[in-house]
């Protein structure tokens, strides 16, 4: 029982959250307005921008994703690095049009639509992050029986503990998008309160924000919080 | 701390919260909680409390070469996960059937339950069991694994094995038999030690009846129980009915000596298989068929620092020291050789007729043996008569594992260069018996008589 991620397995991956990120990002209201990205571009490949009707600029979007994302999933050791990174940066852009702090104002040529979020929305937001989730506890338990494996447990008596694996993960997974959930509902409720207007459009939020990008970025690079990684 | 697995949930987590606080988006905070939340759960309130484990050998003591079902019974209390369980095998020992790591998945609450496993011992002398070693991972495996001991932890003493000889080979002696099934002692004189119950015989005298055991014997066979008032027909006669009388060790009119050597040249073959681990099997198999046939044996461990004689006697508590003598010992560097052995011994020898018997490497180059083999000749046999001398040579060198061909060659040559010096042990008046422990048993071999011309 190989622990990695196969080559069939990597492709499999890597269309799945190809295929939830574009829906995500193509469902964005980031792109009503955004024709300046087919005026910075020749005719030839602003066509390819409106190839599905209805999604603008979802065939571009799928492009780059599958190559980063496939690229990303057969790096040595870290299949699931760049696909987090990836993922982020594309919920992020597709998220946009909801942050407090309107970058479009800071830089003049950014700038979205908000529109309110549907659970259809949610779902197409959250699935991306399922499915690395799914992979993460996926190469785990592989692991875990590969190690049972070596040391000469024969794959039958292992099958108790894969089905026990299993449900744990899907338990947890119920219990965190019911945290998650409960997460939303309470930041939904917190954004209808009074917020004083020095929270918006205020530059010094955006430094402050850079900072702890920076910051997050320091401590991620150097594995402070992983010491004792396997 | 976090494993691969854990740190790549995290770093999605902390990606998507630096995101979420960069631009201010409550969506993305909200999508952070997703992966923080599943790996606070994966991570938290996984470890067990408390892990205990006994560990349970057979009560009676266990002889080489035998099979032993060792039990492990262990209880969890707390946490999740994966708990795997090592009992770790003392390494004389070999695992037969079973496995001695056993793997279980915990969930919350208490967890009890026991394996089994056998294992064969190939080494004799007392073995430690350490405690039950434990690991355990989380549910699935996003921190790190936590490992620990529990229990005690016990002892198992080893005995040598105990073989079942019929027959020794008559020696060239011009002298008394060597044979000793010829010389049986059953008309012996009744000693005092106590042998066993058995049924009776045409001859034997009828003081010497059980009458408590014949009763209980004949309770046993009409499953009458022996509290239970009797208001029916009277019982069946004992038309069946044998009686059980004792019997008691004779002493025997034969007298016997063993000589084992313990040098430095017993070490030649493995840990577990070597010149003195053959030579302590033949020892008790010649030994037990001695003293099963009413012969007073003696027994020396020599080439020692101090060498250990065992004072002759008969019966089944004789062999019972002799094992127990040898269940602890072991090679020895010293080579003080086997004549400084005879001289201590001598005040036992003189006067009686004795066979002795010699363990040892026929072999080994070191001038003792043939010394100490002319020496029992003088002192054992006296003027007019010769001792019966019985020399059991091992042969070691099957013992060693072959790991090529040069190896099976330089045995060959070996046992070319020692064939002078088999004349010369020829030349003491001993009878030299080659034994090659890995292909033969030492009932085989003193049954077929094969000798070294």
């Amino acid at each position: 029982m190989n622990p990695k991620l196969g080559l069939l397995e990597r492709i499999a991956l890597g269309l799945a959250l190809t295929v939830s990120l574009t829906i995500a990002l193509s469902r964005s209201p980031l792109w009503h307005g955004a024709d300046f990205i087919a005026a910075i571009l020749d005719e030839n490949y602003a066509t390819l921008l409106d190839a599905v009707p209805g999604r603008p600029h979802t065939t571009l979007a799928f492009l780059i994703l599958i190559i980063v994302i496939h690229a990303g999933l057969f790096v040595p050791n870290r299949p699931l690095l760049i696909p987090s990174i990836v993922t982020t940066a594309t919920l992020g852009l597709a998220a946009y049009p909801w942050s407090v702090i309107r970058w479009h104002q800071v830089f003049p040529d950014i700038f979205g639509i908000p529109r309110s979020l549907g659970p259809l929305d949610w779902f197409f937001l959250a699935l991306p992050i399922l499915i690395l989730i799914a992979a993460a506890a996926l190469i785990q338990v592989r692991a875990t029986l590969h190690h049972y494996e070596g040391k000469g447990i024969h794959r039958a008596d292992l099958r108790p503990i894969q089905l026990h694996l299993t449900r744990e993960a899907l338990l947890l997974g119920g219990i965190a998008l019911g945290i998650t959930l409960a997460g939303g509902i309470l930041l939904a409720l917190a954004t209808n309160l009074p917020t004083p207007n020095v929270l918006r459009d205020n530059p010094l939020i955006v430094i402050l924000s850079a900072i702890l990008l920076v910051i997050a970025g320091i401590i991620t690079g150097t594995r402070l919080l992983a010491r004792h990684a396997d | 701390m976090l494993t691969r697995s854990g740190l790549a949930v995290l770093t999605l987590a902390s990606f998507l919260l630096v995101a979420a606080l960069a631009t201010g988006n409550l969506v993305v905070l909200t999508l952070a909680l997703l992966p923080l939340s599943f790996l606070i759960l994966g991570a938290a309130a996984t470890q067990p409390r408390r892990i205990h484990a006994e560990l349970k050998l057979p009560e009676r003591a266990v002889r080489l070469g035998e099979n032993l079902l060792v039990t492990v019974e262990y209880e969890v209390r707390g946490g999740r996960g994966i708990v795997e369980l090592h009992q770790p095998v003392p390494g004389p020992f070999l695992l037969v059937s079973g496995s001695n790591v056993h793997v279980l998945s915990k969930r919350p609450g208490v967890l009890r339950g026991s394996y089994i496993f056998t294992v064969r011992a190939t080494r004799r002398g007392e073995h430690i069991f350490p405690p039950l070693d434990w690991e355990h991972m989380g549910a699935l495996g996003l921190t790190g694994s936590r490992k620990g001991n529990a229990g005690l932890g016990a002892a198992m003493h080893v005995r040598p094995a105990l073989r079942v000889v019929r027959r020794v080979p008559r020696t060239s002696s011009k002298g008394p038999l060597m044979g000793a099934e010829a010389e049986t002692s059953p008309a012996g004189i009744a000693g005092t030690e106590f042998r066993e119950i058995r049924q009776y015989q045409h001859g034997d005298a009828p003081k010497t009846i059980n009458w408590k055991a014949t009763a209980r014997a004949d309770r046993r066979r009409r499953h009458v129980p022996t509290t239970a008032r009797h208001n029916g027909p009277p019982y069946p006669p004992p038309d069946h009915l044998i009686p059980l009388v004792n019997e008691y060790e004779r002493e025997g009119q034969q007298h016997s000596w063993i000589y084992l050597d313990c040098g430095p040249h017993m070490r030649l073959g493995t840990t577990a298989e070597n010149a003195f681990e053959a030579g302590v099997g033949a020892a008790i198999a010649v030994a037990q068929y001695l003293l099963a046939r009413g012969h007073r044996v003696g027994f020396t461990l020599y080439n020692r620092k101090e060498p250990l004689h065992l004072y002759p006697d008969v019966g089944k508590r004789q062999l019972f020291v002799i094992q127990s003598a040898l269940a602890h010992a072991e090679p020895t560097d010293s080579t003080g050789g086997l004549a400084a052995a005879v001289l201590e011994s001598k005040r036992f020898l003189v006067g009686t007729r004795h066979r002795i018997v010699v363990i040892s490497r026929a072999e080994a180059d070191h001038p003792g043996l043939p010394d100490g083999l002319r020496l029992l000749r003088r002192i054992a046999g006296g003027r007019r008569r010769r001792a019966g001398i019985l020399l059991i040579g091992i042969d070691p060198y099957g013992l060693i594992p072959e790991a090529h061909a040069g190896t099976i060659s330089a045995r060959l040559l070996v046992r070319a260069r020692q064939r002078a010096r088999h004349q010369t042990i020829a030349r003491t008046g001993a009878t030299h018996l080659e034994w090659d422990p890995a292909t033969t048993r030492i009932e085989e071999i003193l049954h077929t008589r094969r000798m070294v011309q």
